[in-house]
């Protein structure tokens, strides 16, 4: 079993910083959180995948151990900002694997800086809206009903591990505080319509793309893969059943046997 | 002490079974609860009543800003307050007031704070409100992380378009002018005092003490629970050596007088408990999103004043709950004159909003309270405070030398008395044009 390495990476003449996680050795490949920030551990999916690639996980900007939130107004801002974390670790070319946020950071990088995206894993991507099919209000959902509906099964092993609040008060606390700390900083992107106009733009993705959604999310509806397949000029979708929106925590090797191939296929 | 009469403007016609039947009373109320054909009657009843409250004293008048909700039917107190200018003569007009982060650009606040300054003759307080997370940033789209920075350079941009006296460029990240230059000015120089309301941030105690404003706690859960909140403020005040003058500070409290103590349960508690039980009705979701409140506020475990916990504590209160919980000071004039002489020196306010129509209180009964309240209470807690200056009341055109309304002419046959029969075209538009060339004259 890996354990993954963390440090922090020094961006714009040390005015900001960021915390990355990788393991692995092979070709990059960045994992991008989503909206409810980066994921606690190195779950199974990471593993599985970080025997073929070097996975490389960054806390999106105010998120976790990141700073520079508060640079970030608009999606050219956080493009602009993986293009300096990019600069930063010495990469000149990845494959990006991103979940919710994540994924709309990954596709928004993408349209604009082509020549540094070799391939998109987007796992339940935020960026596109359709009126009369909303996505969840996520922030104005009560943690105790946006469960069920982010989960397939919410009493699985996996989502228990994942939803328990940590033992005593004070861990809770802290929990919740970093949880509030990165809903917070997405909203700069997602609030109030996560739509920033990545329609006026995906036209320029051109790497290949695996989308992957979650057969039961109740937060970004699976009616969204077909509209992002049809708007990207290379595409493939695979729906997994048994998965909520978190289908590479639910079903880890459902997700990770159809990354890897595409991967050692598009990998940089 | 200064007394203020602040009204809210409820929609009185809520279903009972409304918290039960409906998730929110903001944001998404259902719209087929309103009825406009009775809403034509409480616009006037209101402003009624806040000309009563001039009538009978108040030192000011107060209006609000809400959005989406069925609890305060003003989104524009700048409308409500405009027309206040006309019939009221002394009280100060206190907007609390236009949330910033609303106004694309925001120099539209600093130009309708001026013609309401010029108005009024220099009566107006300019309220400052970040805005709840229900208007600003579910009703009107504002992005909770930003709003308190959007809110920040607003103000910068307002203050200086009331204070340069030149045209100047303003480059924000929010708004970009090359040219602010508004007109009117306002009357009160260099600019109208600002209050600024606040809802538990404890940034905005050292954010209004240092510039100098009137911090006010709009709290509809009393002055016991206020306490905390105003201890904090006062604190701040202390810890960066300003002096504490009490009408630094304001405070909204329900109050209900009556004959006697048990004549106010009789006169008030079926409309408090409709304020308590349907107007403060949230969802639980709109309440608190993430980002709206700081993590330092978070971190210090502030309850939010619209969360679950504290919508949940404030429904179904008894009367007796409501008093002793000092939810709603209440009782014979004797007795409110007491609680309120405490709750003033209590949390030390100098400013003191009262909120004497409530929920679904019709208007006879805001006035018997504001009348007694005028009459019996008001002149008693006026002198309270007495050794200290308020620096933050309107700096107002004295009367003599303010403008006043002419008397409304009496046309022979103009439109505005009916004018019936006297030209025979009434019913279509030139009847309008006719009645004002032959008669509409003095």
């Amino acid at each position: 079993m890996s354990a993954p390495s963390e440090r922090t990476v020094s961006l714009r003449g040390g005015t900001l910083t960021a915390r990355v996680r990788e393991a692995g050795d092979g070709p990059p490949v960045i994992y991008l959180h989503g909206a409810e920030g980066p994921l606690p551990s190195w779950p199974p999916f990471l593993e599985t995948l970080d025997r073929s690639h070097r996975m490389i996980s960054p806390d999106l900007p105010g998120f976790g151990g990141s700073t520079g939130g508060e640079g970030i107004n608009d999606v050219l801002d956080l493009s602009v900002y993986l293009l300096d974390l990019l600069d930063a670790l010495g990469l000149e070319r990845v494959a990006i694997v991103g979940h919710d946020l994540g994924g709309m950071a990954a596709a928004e990088l993408a349209a604009v800086a082509g020549n540094r995206v070799a391939s998109l894993a987007l796992i339940a991507p935020l960026g596109l809206w359709v009126d009369d099919d909303p996505i969840l209000d996520f922030y104005a959902t009560p943690r105790a009903d946006l469960t069920p509906l982010a989960w397939h099964d919410p009493a699985s092993g996996t989502a228990t591990a994942v939803l328990t609040p940590p033992q005593t008060e004070a861990e809770a606390q802290i929990a919740a505080l970093e949880l509030n700390h990165g809903l917070a900083a997405s909203t700069r992107l997602l609030w109030p319509i996560p739509d920033r106009g990545l329609k006026r733009r995906i036209h320029r993705i051109i790497c290949p793309a695996l989308l992957i959604w979650g057969a039961s999310d109740g937060v970004v509806p699976p009616t969204y893969g077909p509209r992002w397949k049809s708007a990207l000029s290379d595409a493939r979708l695979e729906v997994v059943p048994g998965a909520g929106h978190y289908p590479m925590l639910e079903q880890p090797t459902a997700v990770t046997d159809a990354i890897t191939p595409f991967l050692r296929l598009h990998g940089a | 002490m200064k007394l203020h009469w602040f009204h809210l403007a409820p929609w009185q016609h809520l279903p009972k079974d409304f918290n039960e039947t409906y998730r929110s009373v903001w944001v998404d109320v259902p719209s087929h609860l309103f009825n406009p054909v009775q809403a034509n009657h409480h616009y006037n009843d209101f402003l009624d009543e806040l000309e009563l409250a001039d009538q009978v004293g108040f030192d000011g008048i107060c209006v609000n800003e809400h959005h989406q909700n069925a609890y305060g039917l003003m989104p524009s107190p700048n409308l409500m307050a405009a027309a206040l200018t006309r019939r009221t003569q002394n009280a100060a007009i206190v907007v609390l007031g236009n949330s910033i982060a609303l106004y694309n650009p925001p120099v539209r606040i600093a130009e309708e704070f001026a013609m309401l300054d010029c108005m009024s003759g220099g009566r107006l307080v300019a309220g400052f409100p970040v805005g709840t997370p229900m208007d600003t940033c579910f009703g009107y789209g504002q992005v909770p992380a930003t709003l308190r920075e959007k809110y920040d350079e607003g103000y910068e941009l307002i203050m200086q378009a009331w204070t340069r006296p030149e045209p100047f460029t303003f480059n924000g990240k929010y708004t970009q002018l090359r040219y602010v230059n508004i007109w009117p000015r306002p009357v009160q120089q260099p600019h109208p005092p600002v209050w600024v309301p606040g809802g538990g941030s404890i940034e905005t105690w050292e954010w209004v003490a240092k510039r100098n404003h009137v911090y006010c706690y709009l709290s509809y859960s009393g002055y016991k629970r206020g306490k905390s909140l105003l201890d904090g403020y006062w604190e701040t005040v202390a810890r960066l050596g300003i002096e504490p003058n009490p009408y630094r500070a304001g405070f909204l409290q329900l109050v209900a007088v009556s004959e006697s103590d048990a004549q106010a349960e009789a006169d008030y508690y079926e409309h408090a408990k409709y304020f308590y039980d349907n107007c403060l009705h949230i969802y639980e979701g709109y309440a608190d999103p993430p980002g709206y409140r700081t993590q330092a506020t978070l971190s210090k475990g502030l309850v939010s004043q619209h969360g679950k916990a504290a919508t949940q504590a404030r429904k179904n209160l008894t009367w007796k709950d409501l008093v002793e919980g000092g939810y709603v000071v209440a009782g014979s004039p004797e007795s409110v004159r007491q609680q309120l002489t405490d709750v003033a020196k209590t949390l030390r306010v100098g400013h003191l909003m009262t909120l004497l129509q409530f929920g679904s209180m019709p208007k006879h009964l805001a006035n018997k309270n504001t009348e007694l309240f005028g009459r019996e209470v008001l002149p008693h807690l006026q002198t309270l405070w007495s050794e200290w200056e308020d620096h933050w009341y309107p700096k107002m055109i004295p009367t003599t030398d303010r403008a006043q309304p002419a008397p409304l002419p009496t046309a022979t046959n103009g439109p505005a008395n009916g004018g019936a029969g006297t030209t025979g075209h009434q019913t279509n538009g030139h009847a309008t044009t006719s009645g004002a060339q032959t008669g509409g004259v003095r």
